[in-house]
């Protein structure tokens, strides 16, 4: 009997708990519930729509006038900005700038980084010291990397090889700054890769040694396959920085060839800020917006696509 | 307890994980060092010492007179560790605000960072198949995308009628709000391995959904957290464009611009600049050294994973 009166009462005890606890205010704490849920996207809402989004809209209002950034009147003047970029020399020079930068940083990167990610994977003594030698570079602030090349390019280069600073001639002096660029990121391009590397089983590459393979047949059958999606990754990467580079040429070159370093980037900065030009820099930066979303979605797909059939 | 006990076990379990997933390069065996070796290392190496080779121009000229700098010959070893260039740097450059500024701004910008994007990246996982939360991932993840440049005169200028250019504060915030989205996004992918039964245990209990994030949650972020830190210190401390753009006075002026005037004005004094530039590299360097393993997966989860 005592066992009967013990199982009656005890779940009884506990529905009743839970049927009072739960079933009269349940509307309310639903709604509290996701109106506490609602406060952890709250800050990051605020944030967002102030620094991006507000201001992204906004550059769509301004693109489409002549204001010039600080007068209180300006015309609207539809798509005569869009036409104008066609028309400006420029415009020209920038983009062919960015291109040749983008073109020679991303191969650059991409080569580098995979052969020495894929060096450092075989047999070599202190790798590990290597590897974080690799990323040094990259902590470094670009004003100091720009001192640190301009000593290098106007110092060690004339003295040491006898060649004079690419800095100095209208034809080299994007290559001379893609070659800051490439040895500033590609300890990033390692680390990606290295991760991708890590992940290659052992045994395959054991398996194909046996089979007769070398070296170069292993790395084109095997790693290289097995390197796609972190591949995929870094070239969408690089050519997503390369097309928007500002930082590279308006710091490491000044006074006389910054011109000739113009890119797409700096253009829209000098456009804004030196020629006061708010509404013609700003239909420049949506196009740039327009070039860097198309460039990068299409390399993907197409990497991708890649990925699956290796 | 039994909620303590679950998550002391996952922790544990996601330690091992992690110490495999580092620990998986293959160990030098003795009968590979041979001649073949030896080479391919020598060469590894002098590729490797090639990318040093700017940071040894640097101290070269840390450690030389101003006569000495200019003698054509600046790869070669100073006659004499002339160690005046420091104090001299650290004196004329007064670098000293400017550290100040950036540490500020890299500290507050770092603590906001980690707490708005995980609290978001937690929120948008957890209410996944809720459409308004769902969207966001999708929303943050074009904004990675955006440059700066769209976005950056209707900034200025918004921030211009507010009376908010100059101010270190409203810089913080700037810089928290761009680096967002790419820090939601590492985060995102990690509170997705993270067992939802602990909070589901916590929630019984009756934690709510703030305890349960911070005392539950948030603590099993920590390998996350630490790379999110790190390349958020990185990108605040060495952030150039939106500082040129927001900051003109020198009383705010963080440390990448006061450099860069330094530079300008000691041009013709290299040994001065060089020194200048040790100096402020010193801080993060050190942190590298620290925190590099958190750096090298921090990277790898924000590329790949994204």
């Amino acid at each position: 009997m005592g066992c009967t009166f013990h199982r009656k009462v005890h779940p009884s005890t506990e529905f009743h708990v839970l049927y009072v606890w739960k079933e009269k205010p349940m509307k309310m704490r639903k709604f509290r519930h996701k109106l506490i849920d609602f406060t952890f996207l709250i800050p990051a809402l605020i944030l967002f729509f102030g620094v991006m989004a507000i201001p992204f809209f906004q550059g769509f209002g301004i693109a489409f006038t002549n204001w010039d950034g600080f007068s209180a009147t300006y015309d609207v003047t539809g798509i005569k900005n869009f036409l104008d970029l066609f028309h400006d020399t420029q415009v020209y020079t920038a983009a062919s700038n960015t291109l040749v930068y983008t073109l020679i940083t991303c191969v650059g990167v991409n080569f580098l980084a995979i052969a020495i990610a894929v060096g450092l994977d075989g047999n070599v003594v202190g790798k590990r010291f290597l590897k974080s030698a690799m990323f040094v570079p990259i902590i470094t602030s670009l004003v100091i990397a720009a001192f640190m090349w301009n000593r290098i390019y106007g110092e060690v280069f004339p003295t040491y090889l006898g060649i004079p600073s690419p800095l100095t001639f209208t034809a080299q002096v994007i290559p001379g700054i893609s070659l800051v660029c490439l040895w500033r990121d590609t300890g990033l391009a390692m680390v990606i890769y290295n991760a991708g590397l890590q992940s290659i089983p052992e045994d395959m590459k054991e398996a194909a040694r046996i089979d007769g393979a070398n070296s170069l047949q292993i790395f084109r059958h095997i790693t290289f396959p097995m390197l796609a999606p972190a591949f995929t990754t870094c070239v969408t990467l690089w050519l997503g920085y390369g097309i928007k580079v500002f930082d590279y040429p308006y710091v490491i070159v000044s006074g006389g060839m910054a011109k000739a370093a113009t890119t797409l980037g700096v253009f829209v900065y000098r456009t804004f800020f030196t020629n006061n030009k708010a509404g013609y820099g700003q239909m420049a930066a949506l196009v740039l917006l327009v070039i860097v979303v198309i460039v990068t979605s299409m390399t993907t797909r197409l990497l991708r696509r890649r990925e699956v059939e290796a | 307890m039994s909620h303590l006990e679950i998550t002391r076990g996952t922790q544990v379990c996601i330690k091992q994980e992690a110490l495999q997933s580092t620990k998986k390069s293959k160990p030098l065996r003795a009968e590979h060092i041979h001649g073949k070796t030896v080479a391919f290392s020598l060469f590894m190496w002098v590729i490797v010492l090639l990318f040093l080779i700017p940071f040894y121009v640097l101290v070269v000229y840390a450690f030389k007179t101003r006569e000495a700098t200019m003698l054509n010959n600046p790869l070669s070893f100073p006659a004499s560790l002339y160690l005046d260039n420091f104090s001299v740097a650290i004196d004329k450059a007064k670098l000293n605000v400017a550290f100040l500024n950036s540490l500020q701004a890299t500290v507050l910008g770092t603590i906001l960072l980690v707490v708005v994007c995980s609290m978001v990246a937690y929120i948008i996982v957890r209410k996944s198949r809720n459409k308004f939360y769902a969207i966001w991932q999708y929303i943050f993840l074009a904004a990675v995308m955006l440059p700066f440049q769209t976005i950056m005169f209707p900034l200025y200028k918004n921030l211009c009628n507010m009376g908010m250019l100059n101010n270190l504060y409203a810089y913080v915030l700037v810089m928290v709000g761009l680096q967002m989205p790419f820090n939601v996004f590492i985060y995102i992918g990690f509170v997705k391995t993270v067992p939802i039964e602990l909070e589901e245990a916590a929630q019984i209990d009756g934690c709510g959904r703030y305890r349960t994030f911070w005392q539950i949650v948030f603590p099993l972020l920590k390998p996350i957290t630490m790379t999110v830190i790190v390349l958020s210190v990185l990108a605040i401390w060495n952030d150039y464009q939106v500082a040129l753009v927001m900051i003109k006075k020198s009383k705010v002026m963080t440390l990448p611009i006061a450099q860069q005037q330094f530079i300008t004005a000691q041009i013709s004094y290299l040994n001065l600049a060089s020194a200048a530039c040790i100096v402020s590299i010193l801080p993060i360097f050190i942190m590298f050294i620290f925190l590099q393993k958190y750096i090298a997966k921090g990277i790898v989860a924000g590329a790949v994973k994204g």
